[in-house]
């Protein structure tokens, strides 16, 4: 093809004469050149079309196998991106028109005037315009192919979207901050047994089952801005049956570049089976507790019970005899003992069973386990247990109700104190940590074995049972930490003594411990 | 209610004692309390290793026991009294109802089994009842070592006559069969008899033929 200096000619003409003149002409042009192939008739022209890859086509009008304008639609149809330029002996200037109309690019006059700029202007022309006129033909065309692949592509896409929002179960809905309804999918319709037309341009804020949810509704959308722009809540109204239903919802508000609420998407899903089978199973584990509870409690009870029966049904019989006085005294002493430890359990039932909110203070936490050390001690001389104290000055307070860390550091105090029946050491740290305090009760008794640490904290787990040990003491401070935010841990190996570890957070509502 | 007391048994054998194994203290006390109020005697161990280091082989009555017990339980000790051939009758006292449990112990010899809670006279009936047990345990061993010195005193011969008179022999068949005249037979018998301290046939077979089934 042409470099743009030198192009490749087809001249079409059956005039010898006509022929070198032109070839004469093109010939002595130094810039740009022409390499000029000669066709004496149409056929040949045809012939080398489809030899060779010509810049253009120069034809004459007045060929002798054919009509002038036959042969010119003949090669604009075979080479219909090749320039085809017409000369012409005639001057008339219908048949011109009828060329360019035709497909010619170009017409000129063989004559005199014909000079050799000229028909290198024409030529050249005649290259850049049909260039152009490719090019832009091809642009259109990719374009249009562009535009359809991407029509395709929305359709398609739409479609999917269609689909995700009809086809399937979850409850979409859009809506207006003041409860309009803009677009409800099938499944909503469905739920709410509404046709779209009922919904659409209506409030959903009226057939809301009661003022409360519409309130927990309306406050779930206030809550939305900008940077937090979805709220997710449940609700509950009657379904057509009549029976309460459940749906979990998320909402999310589209807002405006200033910031306003314009509208709101929500989807939802029902959740009443979920709802009744978590209903089932706490009723199940609240059953299951109480049973394990009263079983624990029963079997505790047991021992003193007999006890009492036995000395009460003996002292029966001691007491007319006068040489019995001492016996009988005997009995009656064991039927009080005995009643006692029967009411330290259903105390420590009851305590354990309570579950108040408890009122708290800023507390220096030190002050706790001294007085907690106080509590303990008669126990603990009685035990030969040494208790130290050995606390951190820095300490932060904490917010805490005393009484009960109190009871929980006495326990713990206490427990320690009992853990042999030598001589033992009891050391309680206070020490700081990056959310609050840790108060450590460490003794160098005979420890516990893995199995007692894992049961630690079940209630009626002892292993002082027939002590009066009622199994409650560590499972009563392991709630109350708990309702702290707080966490308990016990650590050590059998005959390594036993460390327990109370972390307590500055102030529980501030998030809890991991 | 008061438990009505079974008239004292004839005194043939030495007083019996109800020695008691629990770890619970007020428990423990209860018991021997109940058990003296109906002129029991009592005598109460705090586990069961304390009862194997203070017990005296041959002392009559019946153990009560608890199951459950830090250290040994009441079935090792069960194991153990079986083991040192200690025949005295033993009560397990269980605060549930394990049925394997009381199964196997039932297997190895326990007389009985109680399960709390349970009435003071649940237990002084259950109490009764194995010291009666062991009574009569204790009188039959003690005839049978009476007749087993008795036979110790016979000679090989007279031993030889006792067996086949007692098989339903007359004094010329057993004669016969051991080459005897009926006289030295008949001698043989009178003599028999005589250290056996019995009377008649029907006596020696009465404290004899019980011990050979």
């Amino acid at each position: 093809m042409s470099d743009g200096d030198s192009f490749h000619v087809l001249l079409v003409e059956d005039s010898p004469l006509d022929a070198m003149l032109v070839t004469k002409l093109l010939g002595s042009v130094r810039s740009p050149r022409f390499r000029i192939q000669h066709a004496e008739q149409l056929r040949d022209a045809v012939h080398l079309l489809s030899q060779h890859e010509f810049d253009v086509v120069l034809l004459d009008l007045m060929m002798s196998d054919c009509n002038g304008l036959e042969g010119l639609e003949r090669l604009a149809t075979d080479a219909p991106d090749l320039p085809i330029i017409v000369l012409t002996g005639v001057t008339d200037e219908q048949v011109a028109l009828e060329a360019l109309r035709s497909g010619a690019e170009d017409y000129l006059i063989k004559d005199e005037a014909i000079s050799d700029s000229l028909l290198v202007r024409s030529i050249r022309y005649g290259v850049e315009r049909k260039r152009a006129e490719l090019e832009i033909r091809r642009l259109n065309t990719e374009l249009e192919e562009r535009v359809a692949r991407r029509t395709a592509q929305l359709r398609a896409s739409e479609e999917r979207y269609r689909n995700v929002v009809e086809g399937q179960t979850e409850l979409i809905v859009r809506w207006l901050p003041d409860g309009t309804h803009t677009f409800v999918n099938d499944a909503y319709c469905r739920y709410f047994e509404k046709t779209r037309e009922e919904l659409i341009g209506k409030s959903l804020f009226p057939w809301m089952s009661s003022d409360e949810e519409r309130e927990a509704l309306q406050s779930r959308i206030a809550s939305l801005s900008v940077d937090n722009p979805v709220a997710r809540g449940e609700h509950k109204d009657v379904g057509p049956d009549g029976e309460t239903r459940w749906q979990r919802w998320t909402e999310r508000g589209i807002f405006d570049e200033r910031g306003i609420l314009l509208e709101l998407q929500s989807v939802g899903q029902d959740i009443t089976e979920q709802k009744q089978t978590e209903g089932a199973l706490r009723r199940a584990e609240r059953l299951a507790s109480i049973g394990t509870m009263a079983a624990g409690i029963a079997h505790e009870i047991n021992n003193p019970i007999a006890a009492a029966l036995n000395a009460a049904e003996a002292a029966m019989r001691f007491k007319d005899d006068p040489d019995a006085k001492h016996l009988l005294e005997r009995c009656l002493d064991n039927v009080v003992r005995s009643a006692h430890r029967c009411r330290l359990i259903v105390e420590n039932v009851l305590k354990f069973s309570r579950q108040e909110p408890t009122e708290r203070s800023l507390v220096a936490i030190n002050t706790v386990v001294r007085d907690a050390r106080v509590s303990a001690l008669p126990h603990a001389e009685r035990e030969t247990a040494t208790i130290e104290l050995q606390l951190a000055e820095d300490l932060p307070e904490v917010w805490i109700n005393e009484l009960e860390i109190e009871q929980v550091l006495t326990n713990l105090i206490d427990n320690a104190s009992r853990s042999a029946d030598g001589p033992i050491q009891v050391t309680v740290r206070t020490s700081r940590t990056k959310h609050g305090v840790r108060i450590s009760v460490e003794d160098d008794g005979p420890g516990m074995t893995v199995e007692q640490r894992q049961r630690a904290f079940d209630p009626f787990y002892s292993t002082r049972q027939k002590q009066g040990g009622t199994g409650l003491g560590l499972s009563i401070a392991h709630g109350i930490v708990q309702g702290h935010g707080g966490k308990i841990e016990i650590a050590g190996e059998a005959g390594q003594g036993t460390v327990v570890t109370v972390d307590l957070p500055i102030n529980a509502d501030d998030g809890k411990m991991e | 209610m008061l438990v009505r007391i079974p008239h004292p048994m004839p005194v043939t054998t030495s007083p019996s004692t109800v020695f008691v194994v629990d770890d619970d203290p007020e428990f423990r006390e209860s018991v021997s309390l109940l058990l003296e109020s109906v002129k029991l005697n009592a005598e109460v161990f705090v586990s069961a290793e304390d009862f194997m280091a203070n017990y005296e082989s041959q002392r009559g009555g019946c153990l009560v026991s608890d199951v459950r017990m830090p250290g040994m339980s009441g079935l090792e000790l069960q194991k153990w009294m079986v083991e040192q051939e200690i025949k005295l009758p033993i009560i397990l006292v269980t605060a549930h109802a394990e049925v394997p449990m009381a199964v196997e112990a039932m297997r190895a010899g326990a007389v009985d089994f109680i399960q709390k809670p349970y009435s003071p006279q649940q237990l002084l009936e259950r109490v009764q009842q194995a010291l009666r047990q062991d009574e009569q345990r204790r009188r039959d061993e003690r005839a049978d070592r009476l007749t087993q010195n008795l036979l110790d005193s016979l000679t090989r011969r007279e031993h030889e006559i006792m067996d086949l008179l007692l098989d339903g022999g007359n004094t010329k068949e057993i004669g016969n069969r051991l080459s005897l005249s009926t006289k030295t037979v008949d001698f043989h018998r009178r003599n028999l008899l005589e250290k056996m301290q019995v009377d008649s046939l029907v006596e020696l077979a009465r404290i004899v033929r019980p011990r050979e089934q």
